[in-house]
This record gives C-alpha cells, sequence and structure tokens, in this order.
C-alpha cells in the first residue's frame, strides 16, 4: 500500500515537472524506471501509475482551461467530432490512464524478471 | 510464461509510445496533441497570459520597445529601420508564423507536402504559373540591383527565424500540431513569393475563353456585349482629366489575323467575382474639419487566421501604421505623420497566351520568327506527405511557361499554350512599400509607386500638406487595339507585345477639381486615354454608387466615411428590378399562388438596401440568377469555356432590346423572349424560396447568402465562422457576399489632430485558442471600427503589454 501510494505521488511529479520539457514518451519511460525502482505489486503498479498519470493529466487540462477559458478545447473537441470539452478532458485523461498504467506495468515486471534471475 | 507476460506488456507499452506520436491519414497524431503539457491544450493561453518583459535578440543594433494596445496591436519603437524590421519580423511570426508559412507554401507549389495527394493539382497549377520561378527571378534582382532592399529583407528574415529558434514544442501553432510538421527558416525569398501569390490572387485573363466565345458567336456580337467601354463609364481617373503627354506610337500590324480555332482545355480558375476594393479620398474642401480624409477597404477573401495584421511602425525619422500582410515588411495600407495611401485592384490584361508550334514531341525546339528556337525544361518536384514525389516538367519558351499542354488540363497533343505575365519580370514591390512607409510627399508617393509592376493597383493618396491623388500604377504591356484578348500565334513576332506604357503615362490625377478621386476597380479612364485598355471583370456597381455619393456629399466627417464604407444600397438591384417587374406586368397575377403574390408585393415595396434582416435581396437576387439562368445557359458547352456577358450589359438588353433574337433559345420550340423568360424565372424563383421558407423558416439575406469566414484548412470547420449577420454583397459597397468582403476597412483623417480607424473580420492572434483570434470580427460584421491613431511612446495609454528587446 505504501509502496503505490509513493509510486502515485513520484509518478504525478514526473508529469507535472518534467512533463513540460519532454514529449509524453519521455515520461513513459520515466515512469517505467520509477516503477522498476519502486518495486510494487504487479496490480497497484498498473493502477497507482495509471492513476497517478491519468489525474496527473486530468489536473492540467482543468487548470488549463479555468485559467484561460479558452474556446479552443471546444474547438479540438468539434475537430475531433466528440460532443464537448469534457468528453475531451476525459479523453485526455484516459489516456494518460493508459499510458501511465502500461509503463508502470512493464517497469515493475521487468524488475520481478531480474530478481528471479538473481 | 512470465517472459511471454513481460514481452505482451512491453509491447503494449512500446505500441503505445509509437502509434499515439505518428499520424494516420488525416488522423493527428494523438497521444501528441492531448499531451496537456505539449499539446494543443499549450495553445489555450491568450498572448496577454503568456508573454515576456524582455528579449535578448542576436544583431539588433539599439533596445527596441513593443507596446501592445488591448486589441494586440503592436506599435514597434525602435531608432533604426533594419532593427524595426528585424523586430517586425519577430513579432508577426510570434503571432502570424503558420499562416505566413503555409501562404508561401502555397504560392510555391507545396501543400501537398502538408496535406497529402489531395493537393496535387493545385501545386502543379500554382508551379506552371510559375510563381515560384518569378520569385527567385525577383530575389535574384533585387540582390543586385536593390542591395538596400535586400538588407532589410534579411533583417526581417532573421527576426522571423529568431522567433523560430526560440520556440519551443508547446508554444508551435495548434496547426503545425494537428497536421504534424514543423516550420522551417524564412527567408527573404519567402517575402518576395507572398508579394507573387498576390499577384496570383488578384490577376487573371479571359483569352481562352475569348477565343472560343469569338468562334461562336462572332466578332460583331461580341462587340455588342462585350464593348471595351460601357454606356454609363464613371472611370477612376475622372473624365474631365487632359492627357498632355505625347504617346509611345503603336498599330496593329497590317493583315494579322488570330488563330480561329476552338479551344478544349480546362481553364484555369479565375479570381472569383467579389474580389475587388474600395478606396477614395476627399479634399479638405469637402470635410467638416478642412482635412483631407481617405479611406480603403480591400476586398479578399475572408479567411482566418486574418489576411492582414495592423500593427505600428516607429524609428526616430518616421511613424507608420495601418495594415500589413504577414511576410511582407512594412505597411501595405495605411498612414504616417505626413501622407496616407489605400490600394485597390487595377484589374487589367497583363496575362497573354501564345500557342506555341514545337518541331517534335521532345519539345525542345519551338518556331519563332521562322527559325528552330530551344526551349529550357524545368523539372519541378512536388513532395508529398506519405508518398513518393510527383514530378512535373515544365517547358519554358521566352514568353513564359508551357502551362496547358498534353500533361496537364488538356488531352490534345497539339496544344501547347505559353503563358506571358508581367508577375514573371524583374520587380521589386517591396520597395515601394519601403518607401511609402516613409514618404512625406506627394512626390515622394509618385517616387515609390515607379518601383511598382505587379499586381497593378489604384493607389490612392492624400497628404497632410491637403493634396489628395491617384495612380493607376502597374507595368502595363503597350498593345494595340485588341492585342492579347484572344489566344496569339507565338510563331509570328508580329503578336509580340510592343513594349511598356511608362511610368509616367500611367493614368493619374493630383487634387481633381470634383474635391474627390476614388477606384472601385472599374475602368481606369474614359476613351479619350491614348492606350489601348482591356480587361473582363471592371466593375460596373459600386463605382457609380460611390462617385454619386461623394459627389453630393459635403461637410463630411469621419463618421460620414464609415457609413458610406458601409453602404448597403444594391445599384443593381435600383436598375434590374423596374426592368424586370415591367416585363412581368402581362402575367396573369391570378396564376400565381399566394407565396408568388407576396413575394411580388415584398419586390415593389423594395427601397433597395441589403441589410441582412431585409427579405426582398434575396428574392431579388435569388431572381436575377434564375433569370441570367434562362438568358445565357444555352451558350454553354461542356469542355469548351467561354465567358457569359455580365450583369450590366444583361440589364442593358433586357431594357432596350427585350424583344431581341438573343432570348430565344434555337433549341426550343417555341419563340423566347425577355417577357417570357422573366416569367419562368419569376415562377422558379417562387418555387426555390418556398423551399426555403418551409426548411429555413427564414430567407432574409443573412441567412440566405451565409457570410463565412473559414479557416485556411477548409477541413478545421471549427476554427471558421459560419452565417455571421451582416449586410451587403458582391456589386454593393459593402461589398460582403458569402466569402469575399471587406478584409479590411481603414478611413484616415489628416492633418494636426488627424484620427484613423480601421477594422478587419478577425484577429490580431493567430491562434484559435486566443481571444484575440476572432474578437474582431463582430464589430466588423456590425461596421464598428477601433481607434489605430498613431500613438507615441511617451504617452501610451493603458498598454496591454510591453516588451523590451535588448542586444
Amino acid at each position: 500500500m505504501k509502496k503505490s501510494l509513493i509510486l502515485f505521488v513520484l509518478i504525478a511529479l514526473i508529469v507535472l515537472i518534467i512533463g513540460p520539457y519532454a514529449p509524453y514518451w519521455v515520461l513513459m519511460i520515466g515512469v517505467a524506471i520509477v516503477s522498476f525502482v519502486v518495486g510494487a505489486g504487479k496490480v497497484s503498479s498498473f493502477f497507482s501509475s495509471g492513476l497517478s498519470f491519468g489525474l496527473a493529466w486530468l489536473g492540467l487540462t482543468l487548470y488549463i482551461s479555468i485559467k484561460t477559458d479558452s474556446e479552443l478545447p471546444k474547438r479540438i473537441a468539434d475537430l475531433m467530432g466528440l460532443e464537448n470539452e469534457s468528453m475531451l478532458m476525459l479523453g485526455t485523461a484516459l489516456l494518460g490512464f493508459v499510458i501511465g498504467a502500461f509503463s508502470g506495468l512493464t517497469g515493475t515486471m521487468s524488475r520481478r524478471m531480474i530478481e528471479r534471475k538473481i | 510464461m512470465k517472459y511471454i507476460g513481460f514481452l505482451l506488456v512491453f509491447l503494449v507499452t512500446l505500441a503505445l509510445g509509437i502509434i499515439l506520436s505518428l499520424q494516420f491519414g488525416s488522423v493527428p497524431p494523438i497521444g501528441k496533441l492531448l499531451d496537456p503539457n505539449q499539446g494543443f491544450w499549450q495553445n489555450s493561453y491568450s498572448e496577454d497570459m503568456d508573454f515576456q518583459e524582455t528579449f535578448d535578440l542576436k544583431n539588433l543594433a539599439e533596445p527596441v520597445k513593443v507596446i501592445y494596445d488591448e486589441n494586440l496591436i503592436p506599435h514597434i519603437f525602435a531608432e533604426n529601420e533594419k532593427d524595426l524590421y528585424r523586430i517586425q519580423g519577430f513579432i508577426t511570426a510570434k503571432h502570424r508564423l503558420w499562416q505566413m508559412e503555409f501562404q508561401t507554401m502555397a504560392a510555391s507549389g507545396r501543400i501537398s507536402e502538408i496535406v497529402g495527394p489531395v493537393a496535387i493539382e493545385l501545386d502543379r497549377m500554382t508551379r506552371r504559373k510559375g510563381l515560384a520561378f518569378s520569385a527567385e527571378s525577383a530575389l535574384l534582382y533585387v540582390q543586385k540591383e536593390h542591395p538596400d532592399t535586400y538588407e532589410l529583407l534579411e533583417a526581417y528574415a532573421d527576426g522571423v527565424n529568431q522567433y523560430i529558434e526560440s520556440m519551443g514544442a508547446s508554444d508551435r501553432p495548434i496547426e503545425y500540431k494537428i497536421l504534424d510538421y514543423k516550420p522551417e527558416a524564412w527567408s527573404s525569398y519567402k517575402s518576395l513569393l507572398l508579394l507573387k501569390y498576390m499577384a496570383d490572387m488578384l490577376v487573371g485573363d479571359r483569352d481562352l475563353e475569348y477565343t472560343n466565345l469569338r468562334n461562336q458567336i462572332g466578332q460583331e456580337m461580341l462587340d455588342k456585349l462585350y464593348p471595351n467601354y460601357p454606356e454609363e463609364n464613371d472611370p477612376i481617373i475622372e473624365s474631365e482629366k487632359i492627357w498632355d503627354f505625347v504617346p509611345l506610337e503603336v498599330s496593329k500590324p497590317e493583315g494579322l489575323e488570330y488563330p480561329t480555332s476552338d479551344i478544349f482545355v480546362n481553364s484555369l480558375p479565375q479570381p472569383v467575382e467579389g474580389i475587388g476594393s474600395n478606396n477614395w479620398a476627399v479634399s479638405g474642401s469637402k470635410t467638416k474639419n478642412g482635412n483631407p480624409i481617405l479611406a480603403n477597404d480591400p476586398h479578399l477573401s475572408l479567411n482566418l487566421p486574418s489576411l492582414w495584421y495592423v500593427m505600428q511602425l516607429t524609428t526616430t525619422s518616421h511613424s507608420v501604421k495601418g495594415a500589413t500582410l504577414p511576410g511582407a515588411l512594412g505597411i501595405i495600407s495605411g498612414f504616417n505623420e505626413d501622407i496616407a495611401w489605400g490600394v485597390t485592384n487595377a484589374t487589367r490584361d497583363t496575362r497573354d497566351w501564345y500557342a506555341i508550334q514545337f518541331k517534335d514531341e521532345s519539345r525542345t525546339e519551338y518556331l519563332y520568327d521562322e527559325v528552330w528556337v530551344k526551349s529550357t525544361f524545368r523539372l519541378e518536384e512536388i513532395k508529398v506527405k506519405g508518398q513518393i514525389a510527383f514530378l512535373d516538367t515544365v517547358v519554358y519558351t521566352h514568353y513564359g511557361p508551357v502551362v496547358y499542354d498534353k500533361n496537364f488540363r488538356s488531352d490534345r497533343k497539339d496544344v501547347n499554350f505559353s503563358l506571358k505575365w508581367t508577375a514573371h519580370q524583374e520587380s521589386n514591390e517591396q520597395k515601394t512599400f519601403l518607401l511609402l512607409n516613409k514618404g512625406k510627399s506627394h512626390d515622394d508617393y509618385i517616387k515609390a509607386l515607379n518601383h511598382y509592376t505587379s499586381p497593378a493597383q489604384n493607389f490612392v493618396f492624400a497628404s497632410k500638406e491637403g493634396d489628395i491623388a491617384m495612380k493607376v500604377q502597374g507595368r502595363f504591356p503597350l498593345k494595340w487595339e485588341g492585342q492579347g484578348k484572344f489566344l496569339m500565334e507565338g510563331k509570328n513576332p508580329d503578336f509580340e507585345w510592343k513594349g511598356f506604357i511608362p511610368n509616367e503615362q500611367n493614368p493619374s490625377t493630383l487634387n481633381p477639381e470634383r474635391g474627390f478621386v476614388s477606384s472601385a476597380n472599374q475602368h481606369s479612364v474614359d476613351p479619350s486615354y491614348p492606350y489601348y485598355i482591356f480587361d473582363h471583370s471592371f466593375e460596373h456597381y459600386r463605382n457609380r454608387r460611390l462617385n454619386n455619393r461623394l459627389r453630393e456629399m459635403n461637410q463630411i466627417s469621419v463618421k460620414d466615411m464609415m457609413d458610406l464604407q458601409f453602404d448597403n444600397f444594391y445599384l443593381h438591384a435600383s436598375e434590374a428590378l423596374p426592368v424586370m417587374l415591367g416585363l412581368l406586368d402581362s402575367m396573369d397575377v391570378s396564376q400565381m399562388d399566394e407565396f408568388g403574390i407576396k413575394y411580388l408585393n415584398q419586390l415593389k415595396k423594395w427601397n433597395f438596401y441589403a441589410f441582412p434582416n431585409q427579405e426582398e435581396p434575396t428574392l431579388f437576387f435569388v431572381w436575377w440568377e434564375k433569370l441570367y439562368e434562362e438568358i445565357w445557359s444555352k451558350w454553354k458547352i461542356e469542355g469548351k469555356p467561354i465567358v457569359l456577358p455580365n450583369k450590366y450589359q444583361t440589364t442593358g438588353l433586357l431594357k432596350k432590346e427585350p424583344e431581341n433574337g438573343l432570348f430565344d433559345n434555337p433549341a426550343t420550340g417555341e419563340k423566347e423572349t425577355a417577357k417570357s423568360l422573366a416569367k419562368a424565372s419569376f415562377l422558379e424563383m417562387v418555387e426555390k424560396i418556398k423551399k426555403i421558407e418551409n426548411t429555413e423558416k427564414d430567407y432574409s439575406w443573412a441567412n440566405f447568402k451565409k457570410t463565412s469566414i473559414l479557416h485556411l484548412v477548409p477541413n478545421f470547420k471549427s476554427f471558421s465562422h459560419f452565417n455571421v449577420y451582416t449586410g451587403g454583397g458582391a456589386g454593393i459597397l459593402n461589398a460582403t457576399s458569402e466569402r469575399h468582403g471587406a478584409s479590411w476597412r481603414m478611413i484616415v483623417e489628416m492633418g494636426e489632430n488627424g484620427e484613423a480607424w480601421g477594422i478587419y473580420p478577425g484577429g490580431q492572434s493567430g491562434n484559435p485558442g486566443s481571444k484575440y483570434y476572432d474578437n474582431l470580427l463582430k464589430k466588423w460584421a456590425n461596421g464598428e471600427y477601433v481607434d489605430v491613431s498613431l500613438k507615441s511612446e511617451a504617452n501610451f495609454f493603458n498598454p496591454l503589454l510591453i516588451t523590451h528587446f535588448n542586444n
């Protein structure tokens, strides 16, 4: 439980601090490394990483939307054939969850493999 | 099993990483786009939330200050011109980078690189017209003959490039993110390309169509329905003007005959009707404050990001403000402390076609003056996104590129038409604007215009000293009567242009007695002008309305001029409708249903204005459209391009010769007359409007014409504005039709307490996420303006943002 909380916090920090300077696939590598180091269980790594990544992205979209009050999310939602901007936020969060979760799972599974070998 | 499980998860993760960063067809790279740190979310910030107070820019001689006003209009305060244009490049790129690059990509036939194979035909056409070719030769010419201009072009390009370098991936304009490509470096060549793009947008010709038309209806009918001058000519240069120069001699070589065969090609698209502009200046004697007032509203395709970008450019020696074209240096339509100027398109046939006879299929030699002359080849490599490049070979003769041949818009081996166009010639239009920006007098204005070749423009002028002037400026070929109206024989040197009209003999006027100068794309002059001039698309309505109003107006204020730019009087309707109603008289009203009677009564009571809430303009517009179709559609033959008589000539024919055999369609058994066609078209109109009334419940003018302002990528519908509520129409001073209209309106009162007002349908920002992307649109649609008077650095009231640029 404790490990998954640590994982959650660390991944959120990666997304929020490194995110502005690196594309999302670099963050994926970062998540895998952190998950490797923390070494939580498979299920908790998957959900902890996914939720952390997804919620961080959701938080960012909320922050940007509220701060800017921009028409853009609505326009992009329209362009993508989505009903409204909430769907777009949800989509962004889901995408964040999926890439975070799988990166986390990859990290912890590779640790397991190495541990068995040793 | 463990290994397989790991491998599976690893592969899924890897696939997510890769696939989400790739573009599939028109689906953008979803991962990159949705990433809140890097993707589109970052484009939500308006410029006032995300700006730098200081910036270190290389190559600056002195510090420069940029102050934005509440509409995000930048005011650049520099010590010298080089610093000024370096910063102009930087600031323009900051707000309009994607647009300025996209327009030059379009001008050089490179759209396929961005959007894929759908644009290959478009790119081939652009390249065959030789736009890139002419920008290349313009660059060589400017480098060699005008190093002063070149130096400033380079400074501007450096400013743009320093902005591009300073920009992080998350700062990239949204269009790059969706279409998944990166901006490339700017260059002087691209600035020149942009001016060629304007030439392409504004210049057309109908030579091939006229050739077919003459074969079809004969020279006599052609002269009757397509006269060189209209009956009520109200030209740009007042008819009273005395031409006090000795013209160059030119006459048609004896016994010369045009080729007579029909032409079956898919001819090039032409500038659409509605592309035009108004400008005028009234002298102090006609204004309330005794100062000259100048007005300009160029009508172009209505797009977002807006074609124009407003700026003030100030150095220690001059201060100028107005509309810039992102990518070009200086102000294009604007004013400084001493003078103001504006432009309208001076349509005139400066594009001619020559039929080329090649020796054999290799097309390496062509016949000219009874000898075989070598042609040159230009290989055009069109890169295509997601595909291998498309190669197109274009043959060049001494006239210019062979646009139409067996490979392009024609199936026949013997079709080889070479294009001769003044836009291909060496010129430095940029210098005209650089000089106008710091001009102080009428003399300076004339000197500036001498560098201007293409696209020909009517330059209006007013000065603080009280002068008003107009000059039709471009490089105009010296032609004998009728030369270049039809396809010409390339092998016969008698068909060559005979030289050029000297700049000082181009039509111009200074302080005419009537107290105003004006232009609205009509004929430049009256028939007393000693040279042959011709164009298919001269305007017949806006000019007369404008001049009638200016003649009767006195004690004019800035507000009056605003009202005139927004004038919705439908002159064509006021002339044609009474004739059409007269033709209906014999018609039995009892034959009509209640809708027909209602529409007829509406039309009878109409005041001939085209305000957005009125229904009558819709009724008239549709009726006219149907009537015109009934009269002329019989002339159209599939695959053989022609032009139909314009609405001015058609109206005249209806009025004066309703029994003319022209109204009859020989293909039908009955004999049609103006009366029978008016009746038939009225009933067609009733059916159409009835349908609109039933489906949309609303046939008011604004709802019918549906003025739309579209993003430059037409698929990006949510970046566009549809169905904007505004009046006016083609041929009306407020020339707002469905897709065209005043892309910039400006009014300047000269003098010590001078003021200036401007507006355009969009906003200063090119970013659809910014509140400055379309904040001016509503004001524009309502005919309102924002204050664009010159501002000083010391007394800048209420700045929005300030940026200090240091070396």
